[in-house]
């Protein structure tokens, strides 16, 4: 993917946001001027953006949109709110298409169907087109084009950086009476980079030529700002079309295909100054490296070892403390805010809302609250099944509400904020709840718990059960919802995160799921172990403790065998057998590592513990990631591979 | 005066305005196959698109701006 794209994918997401932000704005107050200002220039400089692009049938849509937008802006009335929702539909289309072309590289075949749809339903909802409007081809191929031709004189060198502005200038045929010379504009154009001119309709004759019809199509690319050119052609703007190009225009740009197929890179935005920050930790790193060689020189001169040993220290306090800023500052790095999921989010709510013909008002918050950009990306799938089932199963149709005293429209809130290095992310509802009895007797019906345990739990402790696999309580299954995957998947997808899902509901007043999450995808600390001849590491987190016991203590019980720890009898497993490494300990304490797996504490025993390790997590990738019972591996400082054992999965 | 007509070479001088594209019409109608830009200043639009359909020979090295943009695009107007 070239960098000219990977710079689309960025700004034409977040000028789809903005423009997407402005619009529900809009919807809430109809005349904010301010907003439909903000939307209009979004939206054309997005359709500005979309047309150096193979992507067609997208400058269509949000021409339409544009013309739309700039109607009811030249109008200077409200907006009209049908007018704000299918706008919306529009940009949502849109996003959707930057996903598949993101993934593809291309836009879907039926998108010219879509685009040719949005279009002509966005023109039709404006009563009275302004003249100029019907006359304006919708099509912005001629900045492909020109472009396209100039690519040479474009690619020279200059400050890359710096964005283009292309205008396509055509000057009345009676403008010449109207006292106006358009070649005195063209000439004041500062940094002009190209020009083109060419007849309207073909040169007659000299003996037909009348001077006083222009007949010239002009256009022209520089290097000048945006406003600087606008405020140039200020006294034509029914005459002139002016489009921001992004830089850099290569060839490149213009004919390279991202590539199929491949795993769709993420580009994230870095705020300079985080880079400057990394560039000084580093530099100081340098600086503590160069303490090595004089302690070298220390020892060489025969210092004395206690002397070396502290000045040693003092170095390895240094780089200790610079590589946790180090890791510090690479995770705020990869720290993204979660408006795009939520923005997707938003997307859905109001596509299923449509659908399933609810009435719903949906508020975000906390969108800028930043997570890893794994914890987001992984974040979309469950957040997106909670939603739908808040929509599909939650909040009800307008009629019943109305019957039940409700509003009858619904609200769904979607927020998320930080609590210390956790973030909380809560999806609220207002619909109809979850009944802690159907849960029981569900529950009941598909043997998820024994029936005795289901009658000693409070409702609030009941209604947890959806989360149980194997659990749905919808009775029917729509296409929105109930594809098979219920709330166990996404409690399973929330706990790979390192995070918990918990549920709370009021039959008839809403249901709010919370999602509390780790915000970093910190360090983990682990407890390497020896096995025979290998080592491998256990997270210490899933340690409750470590024991050594006497051989002799080890009972066997049935076919395996089992321990006592305080008066409680422990299963014991051999970390070597479940490995299949095979060597017999013949130590005569047993060291044990006692672990939670889940379904009551373990105990593995072990040939030796050793140190505990601080360490960056790597997931296993290619042909390893299948690897059974290996969560990861991670570098010592060796350089040898240790690998990081999923305990859960192996004793599980 | 800013349009002469001398030796069959039409000569452009100053700054040409819309009322001058009317006379080198007139002369190049006639049978005029050269202009001669080397004293002019700014070109009426005009004058540019009459040039353009005409297609004389250009003598003369006018201007910075008449030289670099538009005398290019006057002697090869399909040449994008």
């Amino acid at each position: 993917m070239d960098e000219l794209f990977e710079q689309f994918m960025i700004e034409g997401r977040e000028l789809i946001a903005k423009a997407t932000e402005d619009l529900m704005a809009l919807e809430a107050d109809l005349s904010d001027a301010g907003r439909l200002d903000s939307a209009f220039r979004a939206v054309h400089t997005l359709k500005g953006s979309v047309a150096i692009f193979d992507l067609a049938p997208m400058g269509v849509a949000l021409h339409a949109a544009e013309d739309v937008l700039g109607m009811v802006r030249f109008a200077g009335e409200p907006m009209d709110l049908l007018v704000a929702r299918s706008l919306l539909s529009c940009l949502d289309q849109c996003d959707q298409w930057m996903d598949v072309v993101e993934e593809s590289g291309h836009l879907p075949s039926e998108a010219p169907k879509d685009a040719v749809r949005i279009a002509t339903g966005l023109l039709a909802l404006t009563a009275s087109p302004a003249p100029s409007f019907q006359d304006r081809p919708v099509d912005d191929s001629w900045l492909g084009d020109l472009l396209q031709r100039h690519s040479n004189r474009l690619a020279g060198p200059r400050d890359a950086s710096r964005p283009l502005v292309a205008v396509r200038y055509r000057p009345a045929p009676d403008c010449f009476f109207a006292g106006d010379d358009p070649m005195s504009f063209v000439r004041t154009v500062p940094e002009l980079l190209a020009l083109d001119m060419r007849a309207v309709d073909s040169w007659p004759p000299l003996e037909e030529f009348d001077p006083y019809r222009c007949n010239l199509l002009i256009e022209l690319v520089t290097a000048a700002s945006e406003a600087d050119v606008r405020a140039l052609f200020r006294f034509v703007p029914d005459q002139v079309e002016i489009a921001p190009v992004a830089p850099p225009i290569t060839d490149a740009a213009q004919d390279s295909q991202p590539s199929r197929g491949a795993e769709a890179r993420r580009t994230i935005r870095v705020d300079s100054l985080q880079i400057d920050r990394l560039l000084d930790l580093v530099g100081e790193l340098v600086v503590t490296k160069n303490g090595f060689a004089q302690l070298a020189a220390h020892a060489e001169t025969g210092m004395e070892p206690k002397a070396i040993a502290g000045a040693i220290r003092a170095v390895q306090a240094t780089t200790d403390r610079l590589v946790t800023d180090m890791h510090r500052a690479v995770m705020d790095v990869r720290m993204v805010p979660l408006e795009r999921q939520f923005r997707r989010l938003a997307r859905m709510v109001r596509e299923l809302a449509q659908r399933l013909d609810r009435n719903i008002a949906l508020t975000v918050h906390g969108e800028e609250t930043r997570v890893d950009k794994a914890v987001a990306d992984a974040l979309f799938e469950p957040l997106l099944h909670l939603v739908r089932n808040a929509v599909d199963h939650g909040i009800e149709p307008p009629e019943a509400r109305q019957e039940l005293g409700k509003p009858s429209q619904g609200s769904l809130a979607l927020s998320a904020r930080l609590l210390g290095d956790q973030i909380l992310i809560e999806i609220r509802d207002d619909g109809a709840g979850v009944d802690p009895a159907r849960v029981r007797k569900v529950a009941a019906e598909r043997g998820i718990v024994p029936s005795e345990r289901l009658q000693d739990m409070d409702d609030a402790g009941a209604i947890q059960l959806i989360f149980a696999p194997g659990f749905s309580t919808a009775n029917a299954i729509t296409d929105v919802s109930g594809r098979g995957v219920g709330m166990d998947a996404v409690k399973t997808a929330i706990e790979q995160l390192g995070g918990r899902v918990s549920l709370a509901s009021r039959r008839g007043e809403g249901t709010t799921v919370s999602l509390r999450l780790p915000a970093t995808a910190a360090l983990t600390t682990v407890l390497v172990v020896r096995v025979g001849d290998e080592r491998f590491a256990i997270p210490l987190d899933l340690i409750t403790e470590t024991v050594r016991i006497a051989r002799s203590a080890i009972l066997p019980v049935g076919l395996g065998r089992a321990f006592v720890l305080r008066d409680r009898t422990l299963p014991l497993i051999e970390l070597a057998a479940l490995l299949g490494t095979g060597s017999k300990s013949e130590a005569r304490d047993a060291r044990i590592l006692v672990v939670d797996g889940g379904q009551g504490r373990v105990g593995i025993a072990v040939d030796d513990f050793s140190e505990r390790l601080d360490v960056m997590l790597r997931p296993m990738t290619g042909l390893l990631a299948h690897i059974p019972g290996v969560s990861g591996t991670t570098l010592l400082g060796d350089g040898s591979v240790l690998l990081i054992l999923d305990i859960r999965e192996i004793i599980g | 005066m800013t349009v002469a007509l001398a030796h069959g070479i039409v000569r452009l001088s100053g700054h040409c305005t819309a009322e001058d594209a009317e006379l080198l019409l007139k002369h190049l109608a006639d049978g005029a196959r050269r202009v001669d830009l080397s004293g002019c200043d700014h070109l009426h639009c005009a004058v540019v698109q009459l040039l353009m359909a005409a297609r004389p020979a250009i003598l003369g090295e006018p201007e910075q701006f008449l030289r670099d943009w538009l005398i290019p695009l006057i002697l090869e107007p399909d040449s994008p």
